[in-house]
């Protein structure tokens, strides 16, 4: 008997009715506060033709705390690591409970069309993207064709 | 002969010196008195300083070089029966000395009198327009909220800076510098888009009359008057400009529609005072001049204008002027009869003058009509909600949603940077360390602590624009409080057991708004159930406890001192505001059955027996620790069969015991004494058995 709040509701039906280009996130059926999210890499980003498949879950007392968002396919991005964590200021200390679901997916879209190896969650990604940023966006190309293409 | 005349010089001598000493003595006898009944006048003992210029004022009057005096003694006297409240009396002496002729200023006296009367029990409280500011009654423009509530354009703000409260409540306006709420600054711009533009021309008008343009000043003032009409606001300022323009006649019917629309405004009534006097209508004008104190909160400032319309009644010369000045502007309107100016003036100052003893009489109208006025605006029970009528687009629950919980706006707080969110939803944020949701700056102490009110207009306007949706919320909210009762919040910690003190320690944002709302609301109380790792959730039994005694930090953490009331079965799981809400069932001991109690009771004995001797193989330390958060194991009830949780010594070796917290949760929630007992007994035996070995 566990209501939900107002609040994932409306956000969930907004989701639904009017979805973010390129971004799909569609709740469990057995957990409505468990989505399954699917982004498409961005055009002219190393990940365009990808689908990313991520989970993300609003915890206990979202909106208060932030939602939990994880990469599931994997990814070549200096801000993401291997295990698919984001290194992503709104989803940690900059967390308003003003932002949305919508917010923190569009975001996350935003730094797959701009990677920032100055802030890295992985470092060797993140090296290479300094030191040799061709090479880094052969592999995300790699990367996104052998894992986010397999449709 | 010469003897006779030295004689007669020296007699003529001795009875000028008599006569001149007679003079001298009486009039030092006056001056003495003068002194006195200045003196009396001046330590406000007016009604002996009355008499006392009573009996000057006599005395002096065959004197006649004494004229300055005279004048000065007369209005000693009426001054004195002015203080003491002798309003009518007073008027009669002025009405006197101003046959003569006089200056305004020296009818100061009367003045204060006069508004001191007009004001005894105050102002009478007027209805306003909820959604109006509360310092100009005009729709609020940039409009920013004090910390009781109300709200007020940000000029009006500015002009009140110096006051520390708000004029409507009399509560502390908080910090004066502010920003405009964004919220009501959306909402205003929605609903009354004309009325903001018409205030805009308005304030134009305002600065351009300030300006001394005043044909520019009326033409804003019109063009505001054509997009909302006979405002009031508006009118007043209009008919000020007209009356500036000679066009008393018009700014009279200025006045008058404002008197007409907000009768309980005392602005309307000086606007037409004014207009009368200009017109030379003076008695009229002094009787809307005393309604206007008599509806204004502060009337002082007032005086001088007394001043000037009681002059106006007195002064027999400006009285039949303007009574000639009327008559000859009636002729000049009737039109079918000739000008016989000269003897019309004539009959008129005797008219006057025969009035002037009826000055009285309309003290006593004055006094009457102001009265009268404050009585009706007591009793007005018109809502003069104006602008909730005036919307030019409707109202939708989207315009009152909080961002935070998405629902409707529920008892609304505006941050000091702003923004709205409902009363529990600003609380969690604080609760969580988290600056404004929407702009990131801090949120301030005043907003976190006592210093905040609900805000009156997003209430006011929600209720009158969609009385619908503000009953259904009203009524959500007035069952979610009624639950308590049936649910309970549920601290996810550890198994608590009846009767035992319990000291927690808060940290999580969550359960503080938890404890905090458990203090708030009467009862002290919520459940505590402990966290089953294997089962991923918290436990089906738990405790609910009682908030003894809580020590709050700075940093938000606090030590809450519980002790338990009553064992409860969690029959479904909810959640509020991040924490855990449950439906429980208190539970209670099943009834020993009579062929059970004696083997029960045996086997009390023999667990209590064999507590003490675990016990005895605890260390010192061990045991005076325990004593101190437990305190000593409880002595045997005389009824320890028959309460609802058992004997509570065992609930106290629970406590202490090193047992499993799923064995733990288990004991909890047995009902059967008699089990309880058996379960201890075997932990106790497995204890003592590895001691003894
Ligand atoms: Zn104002
Ligand atoms: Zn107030
Ligand atoms: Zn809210
Ligand atoms: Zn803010």
């Amino acid at each position: 008997m566990c209501s939900l709040p107002r609040r994932i509701i409306k956000e969930t039906q907004r989701l639904m009715q009017e979805p973010v280009p390129g971004i799909s996130a569609v709740p469990d059926d057995n957990n409505a506060r468990y989505f399954h999210v699917i982004v498409t890499g961005p055009e002219d980003s190393p990940f365009e033709g990808g689908l990313f498949k991520l989970e993300l879950f609003l915890p206990e007392d979202y909106p208060m705390s932030a939602p939990k968002v994880r990469f599931i396919t994997k990814i070549y991005h200096p801000n993401i690591d291997r295990l698919g964590r984001i290194c992503l200021d709104i989803l940690k200390d900059k967390w308003s409970p003003a932002l949305q679901i919508r917010t923190v997916l569009l975001s996350i879209q935003a730094l797959l069309s701009a990677p920032n190896p100055d802030d890295p969650l992985a470092n060797d990604v993140a090296e290479l993207w300094k030191v040799n940023e061709a090479e880094a966006i052969r592999n995300a190309k790699e990367w996104t064709r052998r894992y986010a293409m397999d449709n | 002969m010469n003897v006779l005349k030295v004689l007669l010089v020296q007699l003529l001598r001795l009875l000028v010196w008599l006569w001149c000493r007679k003079r001298t003595k009486q009039q030092s006898g006056t001056m003495n008195l003068i002194g006195v009944a200045h003196d009396a006048f001046n330590s406000r003992d007016y009604g002996l300083a009355t008499e006392l210029y009573k009996k000057c004022v006599s005395e002096l009057d065959g004197v006649a070089d004494a004229a300055a005096t005279r004048l000065d003694l007369q209005f000693g006297y009426a001054d004195s029966m002015a203080n003491s409240g002798r309003l009518r009396d007073a008027v009669a002496v002025y009405a006197r000395i101003y046959k003569r002729g006089c200056v305004p200023d020296r009818l100061r006296h009367l003045a204060t009198a006069l508004i001191g009367a007009l004001h005894a029990d105050g102002p009478p409280p007027a209805p306003f327009d909820p959604l109006a500011c509360v310092a100009c009654g005009s729709v609020p423009r940039q409009p920013v909220s004090w910390n009781c509530g109300h709200c007020v354009c940000l000029k009006c703000d500015q002009k009140h800076s110096r006051d520390a409260h708000c004029p409507r409540c009399g509560k502390s306006k908080g910090r004066s510098r502010r920003e405009v709420n964004v919220l009501i600054n959306t909402l205003v711009q929605k609903f009354w888009p004309k009325h903001l533009e018409a205030a805009a021309l308005r304030d134009e008008g305002n600065s351009l009359f300030k300006g001394g343009c005043l044909k520019e000043a009326l033409e804003k003032y019109n063009a505001s008057d054509k997009l909302v009409k006979d405002y009031p606001l508006t009118l007043a300022n209009r008919s000020h400009v007209l009356l500036s323009l000679n066009r008393a006649q018009v700014a009279l019917a200025d006045a008058e529609t404002v008197i007409k629309i907000w009768p309980h405004w005392p602005k309307g009534y000086f606007r037409k005072s004014l207009a009368l006097s200009s017109l030379g209508r003076h008695d009229d004008s002094l009787i809307a001049l005393a309604c206007c104190i008599a509806l204004e909160r502060n009337p002082h400032p007032l005086r001088h204008d007394m001043c000037l319309a009681l002059h106006h009644v007195l002064l027999p010369t400006l009285r039949a002027k303007s009574a000639n000045f009327w008559i000859k502007r009636r002729k000049r309107a009737s039109s079918d009869c000739e000008d016989s100016g000269d003897e019309d003036l004539h009959q008129h100052q005797q008219r006057a003058r025969a009035r002037q003893i009826t000055v009285q009489g309309l003290m006593d109208r004055m006094l009457k009509a102001a009265e009268q006025l404050q009585k009706n605006t007591k009793s007005d029970k018109r809502s003069i909600d104006f602008l909730s009528k005036e919307t030019t687009s409707p109202a939708e629950v989207v315009d009152f949603e909080c961002v935070l919980c998405s629902r409707t706006l529920w008892r609304p707080v505006t941050t000091h940077c702003g923004h709205t969110y409902c009363w529990t939803c600003l609380d969690r944020c604080i609760d969580y360390n988290h600056p404004c949701p929407l702009c990131m700056s801090p949120l301030t102490e005043g907003v976190a602590g006592s210093e905040r009110s609900v805000l009156d207009f997003v209430e006011k306007a929600l209720s009158l624009l969609l009385p619908e949706e503000h009953r259904q919320r009203q009524q959500q909210e007035q069952e979610q409080s009624a639950e308590p009762q049936r649910r309970i919040p549920v601290f996810v910690c550890t198994t608590g057991f009846p009767g035992t003190p319990c000291p927690l320690f808060i940290y999580e944002p969550r359960y503080r708004l938890m404890i905090r709302r458990a203090i708030q609301n009467e009862s002290r109380q919520f459940g505590m159930a402990a966290y089953l790792e294997t089962e991923g959730r918290y436990a089906d039994f738990g405790t609910l406890l009682e908030i003894r005694d809580a020590l709050s930090f700075n940093t938000g953490c606090s030590i809450v001192t519980c002790v338990g009331i009553s064992r409860f079965k969690v029959l479904s799981r909810g959640e509020k505001d991040g924490y855990n809400l449950a439906q429980v069932e208190l539970l209670k001991d099943e009834p020993i059955p009579d062929e059970r109690l004696e083997v029960v009771t045996a086997l009390h004995n023999e667990v209590r027996t064999r507590a003490h001797t675990w016990l005895s193989f605890l260390s010192e330390k061990c045991r005076s620790e325990i004593e101190q958060t437990f305190g000593c194991m409880p002595e045997i009830e005389d009824d320890w069969f028959a309460l609802p949780d058992g004997p509570q010594w065992t609930w106290w070796l629970m406590a202490i015991l090193p047992l499993g917290s799923k064995l733990k949760v288990g004991i909890l929630g047995t009902t059967s004494l008699e089990k309880r007992l058996r379960a201890i007994n075997k932990t106790l035996e497995h204890l003592t058995s590895r001691n003894i070995i």
